[in-house]
């Protein structure tokens, strides 16, 4: 089964197309993501193919997406495919769900406005143009970070007399060298803006609107540690549960692991609860907690993680580089 | 289709064409005139920062960067740098931190001074432009002196970046192959001899020349030890009226209040071209 339904985002005022994301793809994320520490750069290569799978953007443009676009993107998807609402639970609270609003997410990152924020630097007829990393660039930048990794990180291109050097394109050694040869004005020009765009950054905790949510963080920044909580919060990691899910369907559904793998997670939560539905209506019901499906739940609601077991949020982490 | 990546030679010699065409000048006292020099690359920045790491009793690495990096900056063709003197060298080191990073300065206020004082953070900012132009306008110079005691006579001048550099060498020698504890005073006094001895330039004792750059750092120790301490005394003079002059510059008044102000002193090591 293959759907042909077709949505479009905007990102930075460039039209994306995407297909809604299928139950293979979410136990593709769910295994990149399980455990407490799960591998970054297997989580990254894994999202950078499902969403080549799933937009109109070929690889090499999905993996040099910035990161505050590339969460867009996952925004857009993730609220298309399963909705804009997380439902989480809090710890000193546990009957209460509290309602997280990924839009809200959306209109934290568009704040940034990152056009003025990078804006270009001149200095004595030299241009810099600033950029903001790849999700790829920032998991880096905890593994080996020097000033200059994040100075490398940020620089697009210089330009000196309509000269333009396009430092994307060269090697790390080739960029030091030439940030070795610029004028020290123009290196603390570069590390003024560092300074600010992390600075920026290290502002944006994206539960700051929730009233509840006062004593918790989830920075928005350089650090890949936070970027991965964040998606957890967005795709969760219930692994084990779908399996079962999976299983249950197939063994009662008479549906092939093949079909519902293939379904959008709102067709596969509605099977589910329609066969939960017929299964109560005969003698012997479904134990719903084997199952891991909210029994009570109404079928409006296609929200699969609307379960407690939503992972946690983290208190403040500082930026690491 | 990608843009093919530029050549790295071609960006360095662009780079090249920048550093020339974006020169200042700075005045050299010694030849009454302004010299022109290219920009401080980031790499000689970087360079200057090192020597922080390694600090020793006179801040020798230091010194040897900032001549290194006057004698490479220096576009002055029919200019030998290594003849501009230690004075050149330290208006050098305002205007290039004024040129090549900022005329502004932050100087850091201690929880006393802000007490005493009344200053609202726990730093001054100082634009040191201005500071420069008014020492400079006072057109210093530091002129080469005689000094005759009895039958011996000294010569203090200046010294120049060539005798700056090779006095510190044999200084840095000496004192890395002499480091125990023990030796420390001879150490200090020996440092404080070799800076002295930069500054005189000629000895005549009983009518015979003693030529002390030809000599080792040991010997020229040795034979100013045994110069007539009067004839000394006239040396020491001449670098401290040298060393008032110029902490003039080194000095900057802080406007604190209508009629207080605060001294803050520049510091003569990298830590000055922090931002």
């Amino acid at each position: 089964m293959d759907s042909n339904f077709v949505n479009n985002a905007i990102v930075n005022k460039d039209n994306i197309f995407y297909k809604e994301l299928k139950v293979k793809h979410l136990k593709t994320i769910y295994k990149c993501l399980f455990g407490d520490d799960p591998n970054t750069n297997v989580v990254i290569r894994n999202l950078n193919n499902i969403l080549c799978e799933l937009t109109s953007l070929p690889l090499s443009k999905i993996e040099a997406l910035n990161f505050v676009d590339y969460f867009l993107l996952l925004f857009e998807l993730r609220c298309t495919s399963i909705g804009n609402i997380i439902s989480a639970e809090l710890p000193e609270t546990p009957n209460y769900k509290l309602q997280i609003n990924i839009y809200k997410f959306t209109e934290a990152l568009e704040k940034i406005k990152t056009n003025e924020l990078l804006a270009v630097d001149s200095i004595d007829n030299i241009k810099i143009h600033y950029r903001l990393p790849t999700l790829l660039e920032v998991n880096k930048l905890i593994e080996n970070n020097t000033v200059e990794d994040i100075y490398i990180t940020l620089l697009d291109k210089i330009v000196i007399k309509d000269i333009e050097i396009d430092l994307k394109q060269l090697d790390k050694k080739s960029i030091i060298t030439i940030l070795e040869k610029l004028p020290a004005k123009i290196t603390y020009t570069i590390a003024n803006k560092a300074y600010i765009v992390l600075d920026k950054f290290n502002e944006i905790n994206l539960l700051s609107y929730i009233p509840e949510m006062v004593e918790r963080c989830l920075y928005f920044n350089f650090n890949i540690k936070n970027l991965i909580l964040l998606l957890k919060l967005l795709f969760g990691d219930q692994l084990l549960s779908l399996y079962e899910n999976i299983f249950a369907l197939c063994k009662m559904g008479n549906f092939t692991p093949e079909y519902i793998e293939n379904c959008t997670p709102g067709e596969y939560l509605l099977f589910h609860k329609k066969l939960e539905q017929i299964r109560s209506q005969q003698t012997a019901p479904i134990q719903s907690s084997n199952l891991n499906i909210n029994t009570n739940s109404n079928f409006d609601d296609i929200n699969p993680y609307n379960s407690p077991d939503l992972p946690p949020i983290t208190s403040r982490s500082e930026f690491t580089p | 289709m990608s843009t093919p990546a530029p050549d790295i030679n071609d960006i360095l010699k662009l780079l090249k064409d920048f550093e020339t065409s974006h020169s200042y000048t700075v005045y050299a006292p010694s030849l009454e005139k302004e010299l022109t020099y290219k920009q401080l690359t980031t790499q000689q920045l970087k360079s200057l920062y090192k020597t922080s790491i390694n600090t020793n009793l006179l801040n020798l690495e230091f010194n040897q960067v900032l001549n290194n990096i006057l004698k490479e900056n220096c576009l002055e063709k029919e200019i030998d740098a290594s003849k501009l003197t230690v004075y050149d060298k330290l208006l050098f080191f305002i205007k290039t931190r004024i040129e090549c990073i900022s005329s502004e300065i932050k100087f850091n206020l201690t929880q006393d001074e802000i007490d005493a004082f009344n200053f609202a953070e726990n730093s001054v900012t100082v634009d040191i432009k201005e500071h420069l132009q008014k020492f400079l306008d006072k057109k210093y110079q530091f002129t080469k002196e005689t000094f005759t005691v009895n039958d011996s006579q000294i010569i203090c001048e200046l010294p120049n970046l060539e005798i700056d550099s090779k006095f510190e060498n044999d200084l840095n020698t000496a004192t890395i192959s002499d480091t125990t504890t023990d030796n420390f005073a001879n150490i200090v006094g020996d440092t404080f001899i070799n800076e002295v001895t930069k500054y005189i330039s000629a000895i005549r004792i009983n009518n015979t020349d003693i030529d002390l750059l030809a000599c080792d750092f040991k010997t020229r120790i040795e034979i100013i030890k045994a110069c007539p301490a009067s004839l000394i005394k006239n040396a020491l003079n001449y670098i401290e009226a040298y060393k008032q002059k110029i902490s003039e510059l080194l000095i900057v008044n802080i406007q604190a209040n209508k009629d207080i102000v605060l001294t803050k002193e520049i510091p003569y090591d990298a830590s000055f071209y922090n931002v």
